[in-house]
């Protein structure tokens, strides 16, 4: 891990935030991608369910 | 049949964002991991930009371009939807929105961490950058209320497509206005980011790291555009089989 | 084309914001509140009033803008009066501004009259300056009053459409906050801001009765 001067909370807290910010949309843009494929795919069993 | 038609434009979507999103996944993943190698071990601190702290703009200038660069890209979906009524423009303005959120706050939030050690506050009503984005926040925010208020999609897609416009004509102005109010007031900007004039060491990873962000802002709004065509895929079968025919799924 | 249908949409939403028996006091009951509020809140220090005060007055203006806008399209979506503006023949357009100047009429200019009594209990020196302002709040309210409406029209359909209008009027309201405060600074920059103030609210004029109109189509279907 690299040192930083007298700001480094500051600076692990910008990165800290944007890692946990940025890794929970894309988590939950994905869950809700898989939530909906199994949705469809019980109504429509085929190609388009899991296309 | 005419069901199929409005389906098709969708149907290429699906297949066009099957092998671009996960493209786009990776291609985010390499540029976002080299930008925050060079930005966190790499690049020398700036002692003119107060040391180490610079190297929050590895997060809070990809942030920033994107609150910006989202809210057009919602303006010019819902412009599209307006004119051609293209359901594909709907569905990606009504993602767009919650995405552009997120990276809007994480703009603020960052600017916020930022400025305690820069300027000794969390918040400077002076700083012109930072109320521009604020309000932009708040654009993304009665445009997602706007639509969730609104009981049908096709209502949904219309109020929001207005606002959407609305808002991006006064974008300009209000940009402007927050300039002149922040010139007039002449807060202690310490900081310059951008300033004078960036360094060659320090363009290139943040370059990469706001297109790395932007690649995955792409992606995210593929797979949700993805979720969205599916979930009212499903809809539409449930009411078909509601109505008793079930034949048309 | 005829100007009938805009006459009467202009009576007929006069009427309701006079609704009542109160008038123009209603409105102004409600700056009052909000403004002697302040003093109880921030404390009566005169400098700080008068500091203050010309802010003060721009948010209750905004404030009075939004409260009273709650209503104005809604009632015509429920009992089917936006249906008969839709096929008056005149631009829905124009019906929208006639609509939304009546309600500026009644409870936005008033205010704006009423101002100059204000600042003088914030502290602020009789002056013909005081005069001049009444004509900037007169302005800069009709711009509140017009995006008001335009979120107004957007939650036509909504119940409790309230929060809704001031989520989403209040980034809109920002360039006349700013102008119209700039113009009362005595400050730097404040002989300009009262040209800059007429342009945002013309901007406001041009462009919200066509989101207006747009949005009762909408709430109409």
């Amino acid at each position: 891990m690299p040192e930083f001067d007298k700001n480094a909370a500051y600076i692990w807290a910008c990165f800290g935030l944007g890692a946990l910010m940025i890794l929970a949309t894309t988590l939950q843009v994905i869950l809700a991608a898989r939530a909906a494929r199994r949705r469809l795919a019980a109504l429509e069993p085929g190609p388009d369910g899991d296309a | 049949m005419s069901m199929w038609s409005a389906f098709a434009n969708p149907l290429k979507f699906l297949r066009l964002s099957d092998w671009l999103a996960p493209l786009f996944y990776a291609a985010s993943g390499l540029c976002i991991a080299w930008g925050l190698w060079q930005g966190l071990w790499v690049v020398p601190k700036d002692e003119y930009q107060g040391g180490d702290i610079m190297r929050v703009m590895f997060v809070h200038v990809p942030a920033a371009w994107l609150a910006m660069a989202s809210y057009s890209a919602l303006a010019v979906a819902s412009f599209i939807w307006f004119i051609w009524r293209h359901e594909l423009a709907d569905i990606a303005a009504k993602v767009i929105a919650p995405l552009g959120a997120v990276w809007t706050a994480l703009c603020l939030a960052t600017g916020s961490i930022w400025g305690k050690p820069t300027w000794g506050t969390w918040w400077q009503w002076d700083d012109a950058r930072m109320m521009s984005v604020l309000f932009l926040f708040f654009l993304f925010l009665g445009y997602m209320a706007l639509r969730a208020a609104m009981d049908t999609r096709q209502k949904a897609a219309r109020a929001g497509a207005i606002l959407a416009m609305v808002g991006a004509l006064n974008v300009p102005l209000i940009k402007f206005s927050v300039d002149l109010f922040t010139s007039l007031h002449q807060g202690a900007s310490v900081m310059a980011a951008g300033g004078p004039k960036m360094a060659a060491v320090y363009l290139w990873p943040l370059m990469i790291s706001a297109l790395g962000h932007s690649l995955l802002f792409g992606a995210l709004v593929m797979t949700s555009m993805r979720t969205e065509i599916r979930d009212r895929r499903t809809a539409r079968l449930r009411a078909a089989a509601l109505e008793g025919g079930g034949a048309d799924a | 084309m005829t100007a009938a249908p805009l006459l009467s949409a202009f009576r007929q939403s006069l009427g309701e914001a006079w609704a009542g028996g109160a008038g123009a006091l209603l409105p102004l009951g409600f700056l009052g509140g909000a403004a002697v509020l302040v003093p109880l809140g921030i404390g009566s220090d005169a400098d700080t009033l008068r500091a203050v005060g010309p802010g003060i007055l721009w948010v209750a203006l905004a404030l009075s803008s939004l409260v009273t806008l709650e209503r104005i399209f809604q009632a015509d979506a429920e009992d089917g009066t936006l249906d008969l503006w839709l096929q008056a023949g005149a631009p829905v357009s124009a019906i929208a501004a006639a609509k939304t100047l009546a309600h500026w009429l009644s409870a936005g200019l008033p205010l704006a009259l009423f101002s100059p009594l204000l600042a003088l209990m914030f502290q602020a020196e009789a002056s013909p300056a005081l005069l001049v302002n009444v004509g900037l709040y007169a302005l800069g309210s009709l711009a509140f009053f017009f995006w008001g409406g335009v979120g107004a029209a957007l939650s036509a359909t909504v119940r409790r459409g309230g929060l809704l209008i001031s989520l989403i009027a209040l980034p809109l309201y920002v360039p006349t906050a700013i102008f119209g405060a700039l113009a009362m600074s005595g400050g730097p920059g404040s002989t300009g801001a009262p040209l800059l103030l007429a342009a945002s609210t013309l901007f406001a004029c041009a462009v919200a009765p066509y989101a207006m109109a747009a949005a009762l189509r909408l709430a109409a279907d």
